[in-house]
């Protein structure tokens, strides 16, 4: 990729509730055209950043640099950023063209542009013809993806999104995620997309950072994330991960980098072997206590049985700071 | 399978205790009141009970005076709960919590003993008259024993009533309407006007109708607190039945009182059962 300029800058952003809650210190940088994924459990503060980038969050201290502006003490409705929220994101009493066209009227735009503006969006995210209808009458992936086009209709120069897709059901979700990031290429936007589904943020992110209690753990490539994480709580939040101690230092492994080979004094047992489509899980019991979590392919998992005797051999360690 | 016996007459049999009690206590009593309307005292048919107050004087300004008091006891009662329901809905702060908790209080307390509390503060040597007078000004606020006092007795009801209805329509306006409004650049006004009323209106006609409705056939406020002439509709009902012992004056005053309500009533089932486009296929 060639340098890109940054786009966001977040230095030394505080923002806090009450003494435990909150984020404190945050500094980050959004280079143009990339999505970046605040992730994280519940309560650890990526929505409290996406919030207070979008001007719903009053925030204590630190700026927030958006194209070379200060934007941290405007109201958001003078921000140029556009925000879609987790659900309820339409206005129920207005068509879909009505939702889009608010915002343009607004901005006193004229009709004939309105109209032309909001047709170009509903082609992008493949909803045209769906003008006339209310949001009642759509799904809840087509009114994530009108969410999606009333925000992109005011060509904001930062695009927030707040869990906008966890209130959909698996599939959806999957393909929403393949909309996004071709919308996201097709339009060359900056998103920041705010997560708890590590899985999710794997699939459609530039950069993640990884977020607990207010601080960020790792910020880096999905694959750099999950091939070295930095700390414990990374190791263990993205992914499947195994962990070990061996003379007094704890390292962790990933199932798949875990071959087992049977043997007749093999020191593990199989205690389960599960098929998740195109791969097969299995469970061992270690010799010193405790289970390791296995990936196998089809193929090979046809070697074994619940109960056989086997050696596990570690194909890659993985160690982290405490 | 055969266990669960079919009892078509199940349903009847729920209905029945709730249906008896609306037969003895409202269809009855108004058919009844709707019959003695047209006769005189000795049981033959007449319209002059109607005649009366459709020509009396007396009767024209107490129906006026009702309105104008309905009216604005609606009015200014629907104006300061959507403010304080507003309130109470968007703003996060301690104040908003703690009148969160107290402003049903007032529907908590027995309307007698609100009803003197009023009075003792606004009449003519109230709280307000003795307060200013302890600064040397001598101030008779002339509220008591007149329209005016009416309306401030009744806004004490109405307002944590409406209060309360409106605040459960402003609970389905969800904060993500507001805040993409917001998003979009939208300032407070236009999502007052274009956001929030479109989904709270007819919860507002509601309250509006409720509250009127009630103000028609009022009777204690008015009884301790309103003018000797003209007088509020209850109150001239009150005295066809205690002072004049006129029971079929009584019943034809009575039915055109619910013929003023029947308006308020249709104006309610209208907007409850019109169902916005957008409310369709919900």
């Amino acid at each position: 990729m060639s340098e890109t300029k940054e786009k966001l800058i977040i230095s030394g952003l505080t923002k806090k509730f009450s003494k435990n809650e909150g984020v404190e210190n945050i500094n980050i940088s959004v280079k143009e055209r990339e999505l970046l994924t605040l992730l994280g459990p519940s309560g650890c503060g990526k929505t409290t950043i996406l919030r207070a980038i979008g001007g719903f969050n009053k925030i204590d201290s630190g700026k927030i640099i958006l194209d070379g502006n200060e934007i941290q003490d405007m109201p958001p409705e003078e921000r140029p950023t556009g925000m879609v929220f987790q659900s309820y994101n339409l206005w129920p009493h207005m068509t879909v063209y009505e939702n889009m066209a608010f915002g343009l009227q607004i901005r006193k735009h004229s009709k004939s542009q309105m109209k032309e503006e909001i047709n170009e969006m509903l082609r992008l995210v493949r909803m045209e013809g769906m003008e006339k209808k209310y949001p009642g009458q759509l799904s809840g992936g087509q009114q994530q993806r009108i969410a999606i086009a009333r925000a992109l209709v005011l060509k904001p120069s930062l695009l927030l999104l707040d869990e906008p897709f966890s209130a959909l059901d698996a599939k959806i979700r999957g393909q929403m995620r393949e909309e996004l990031k071709r919308i996201q290429r097709e339009a060359g936007l900056t998103v920041i997309f705010v997560t708890h589904d590590q899985e999710e943020a794997m699939a459609i992110s530039d950069r993640i950072a990884v977020m607990r209690r207010g601080f960020m753990d790792q910020v880096g490539s999905p694959e750099d994330i999950y091939d070295n994480p930095r700390t414990r709580f990374v190791a263990e939040f993205i992914g499947e991960m195994n962990f070990l101690s061996e003379g007094g230092k704890e390292y962790a492994v990933r199932p798949e980098d875990i071959t087992m080979e049977k043997s007749a004094d093999g020191d593990c047992t199989i205690l389960e072997l599960m098929s998740l489509g195109h791969y097969t899980q299995a469970i061992v019991e270690m010799p010193v206590g405790g289970e390791l979590k296995v990936f196998m392919e089809k193929d090979i998992a046809r070697n074994f049985d619940t109960g056989d005797r086997v050696n596990c051999i570690y194909n890659r360690k993985q160690t982290f700071a405490a | 399978m055969d266990k669960k016996k079919v009892r078509p007459w199940m349903p009847y049999l729920m209905v029945a205790p709730a249906f008896t009690v609306m037969l003895l206590v409202v269809i009855l009593p108004i058919l009844n009141t709707v019959a003695q309307s047209f006769s005189t005292a000795d049981g033959q048919f007449t319209l002059a009970n109607y005649q009366y107050f459709l020509t009396s004087y007396e009767a024209f300004e107490s129906l006026v005076f009702t309105v104008i008091e309905a009216l604005s006891t609606m009015l200014l009662a629907m104006v300061f709960s959507f403010l304080l329901a507003l309130y109470l809905r968007f703003s996060k702060s301690g104040i908003s919590r703690i009148i969160g908790r107290l402003y049903l209080l007032p529907r908590f307390i027995p309307g007698i003993v609100a009803v003197y509390a009023v009075m003792n503060i606004i009449k003519d040597a109230g709280f307000i008259n003795r307060f200013l007078q302890l600064f040397g000004i001598m101030y008779k606020p002339g509220l008591l024993y007149d329209m005016k006092g009416i309306v401030i007795c009744n806004l004490w009801f109405n307002i944590p009533f409406s209060a309360m209805l409106l605040s459960a329509a402003l609970s389905n306006v969800a904060d993500s309407y507001v805040e993409s409004a917001k998003d979009a650049g939208c300032g407070w006004g236009k999502i007052l006007t274009k956001i929030i009323w479109p989904l709270v209106y007819k919860d507002v006609i509601v309250a509006a109708t409720f509250i009127l409705m009630g103000q028609i056939g009022a009777f204690t406020i008015p009884y301790l607190t309103g003018p000797n002439n003209p007088k509020m509709l209850g109150i001239l009902l009150y005295q066809q039945v205690n002072t004049y012992l006129d029971y079929q004056r009584a019943a034809a005053l009575s039915v055109l009182m619910f013929i003023i309500c029947l308006g308020g009533a249709v104006v309610y089932i209208k907007s409850n059962m019109k169902e916005e486009a957008w409310q369709a296929g919900k």
